[in-house]
């Protein structure tokens, strides 16, 4: 949850509170635990656009499985079901699996610098620019460049062995 | 003679008009909004596999007079909504993670509070990979996002429309922890039903009661020309579903084989795949 927090506030303060994000816990089926991590946009009405889910055991942080964009391509649901279905191998064994902080930090990175998510967060920023220079008649514009986001996004490493999120 | 679905709106009621459709990426499809609109007096058109420009049939719809079509849509979701509805009363709020829902709130005066969701959404396909058991993992996820949203606005006045690339009575649509789609009313007026240690909530699923040729209209959404063994030919993968607490203010429910002046349908009577698209629009009404 703390990473994901951390993510959520350098996405405000790069944009200058255009486009946040924001992170909430969700009570699943059985044992487990959902984070969702959502792009808010407050000047378009308080739009959201989920990112990503998380889901860990509730008595434990790890592993973790990471549900993006870039892990539903239909290729990669093939393979999987086929994997699943002939040899057994378990959602887990796949690259959206982090079983430590380091490996979920890299997931994160990889999902926040992913076209889908930078598309979708260059569209957001232009739209809310859009209204609010339309709102306030002067005002500096946000960059909107795709690279924006993926160029300054930090993920702020933690220490090895911590079991927050 | 053709039994075209009245329009309640000149009796003065608070109607709103929402009509999904599925236009398998052909902009033959859209030439045929304008009908449809004016037939129908449709308020909201919610689109899927559509053309990417838009402009000119919203040209098309503004010039019929009716009223000011725009597009709705704050990203890029994979259903997308016109409407002739004002700036305050149809909001796009929110799209889902891999972008096949998208939530529109409608203001609804006559409710409390005065609001109805309206979702949209164009579900993954078995020819894509998928499974009945892969697409019912997929709808639970949808809900879940769905009934978060309801949550978070206090309400369930809440409409599911789309393309679930499913029949009403596969595993994701009737599953308890997927749409949980149930056939008769008194079934869905049920309280949220407890199962592992959790509630889920109920929809109606009125598609149901089209399926066939004992009711008006065609005998389903979609129609598959196979010739494989299994064969239903007939498919109903363009569905709506009502939270039971809002069945009251659902109102109308046609699949259209004509706009009003043309028809749908191919010569062999099922939809024209080659001209048009090989999906039907679904037309459906609330009284809000």
């Amino acid at each position: 949850m703390t990473i994901l927090r951390a993510q959520a506030v350098a996405l405000a303060t790069q944009t200058g509170g255009v486009l946040l994000g924001d992170v909430r816990r969700e009570e699943g089926e059985g044992n487990k635990i959902t984070l969702a991590f959502e792009f808010l946009v407050p000047a378009l009405d308080n739009y959201r656009r989920r990112i990503l889910n998380v889901v860990h055991d509730k008595d434990s942080a790890y592993p973790a499985v990471v549900d993006a964009e870039i892990f539903r391509s239909s290729t990669a649901n093939v393979i999987k079901t086929f994997l699943e279905e002939t040899a057994g191998v378990s959602e887990g064994k796949f690259a959206n699996r982090a079983d430590s902080d380091q490996e979920f930090i890299e997931i994160i990175k990889k999902v926040i610098q992913s076209p889908p998510v930078l598309s979708s967060a260059s569209s957001l920023i232009a739209r809310a620019n859009e209204i609010l220079v339309e709102k306030k008649k002067i005002g500096p514009r946000i960059e909107s460049n795709e690279n924006v986001i993926g160029r300054k996004a930090k993920i702020e490493p933690r220490r090895i062995g911590s079991r927050k999120k | 003679m053709l039994s075209l679905p009245q329009n309640p709106q000149a009796e003065g009621r608070g109607v709103v008009t929402i009509l999904f459709w599925n236009l398998s990426k052909n902009s033959n499809a859209l030439i045929h909004l304008p009908c449809l609109a004016q037939t129908h007096s449709v308020d909201v058109f919610i689109l899927a596999e559509c053309p990417k420009d838009l402009k000119p049939v919203i040209t098309d719809l503004n010039d019929l007079g009716i009223g000011t079509y725009r597009e709705e849509v704050k990203a890029e979701p994979k259903v997308r909504a016109l409407t002739r509805l004002a700036t305050k009363e149809f909001i796009h709020r929110f799209t889902s993670l891999g972008k096949e829902m998208a939530v529109w709130t409608v203001r609804a005066p006559r409710l409390n509070p005065p609001e109805t969701l309206i979702a949209g959404l164009h579900l993954p396909s078995k020819h894509g990979g998928m499974n009945e058991a892969s697409q019912a993992s997929f709808a639970a996820k949808i809900i879940e996002e769905l009934s978060r949203l309801e949550d978070e606005r206090k309400h369930r006045n809440t409409v599911i429309v789309g393309d679930f690339n499913m029949h009403p009575y596969d595993p994701g649509m009737t599953s308890v922890d997927a749409f949980h789609g149930l056939m008769t009313k008194t079934l869905a007026e049920k309280t949220d039903r407890h199962y592992k240690g959790r509630k889920y909530r109920r929809f109606y699923n009125p598609m149901w009661s089209l399926l066939g040729d004992r009711t008006p209209g065609p005998a389903g959404s979609h129609y598959w020309r196979s010739s494989v063994p299994h064969n239903t030919h007939w498919q109903m993968f363009d569905q709506v579903l009502i939270r039971p607490s809002f069945i009251d203010h659902f109102d109308d429910l046609h699949i259209l084989g004509h706009d009003g002046n043309h028809s749908l349908m191919g010569k062999d009577d099922a939809p024209d795949k080659k001209h048009l698209s090989d999906h039907l629009p679904v037309l459906f009404r609330l009284d809000i």
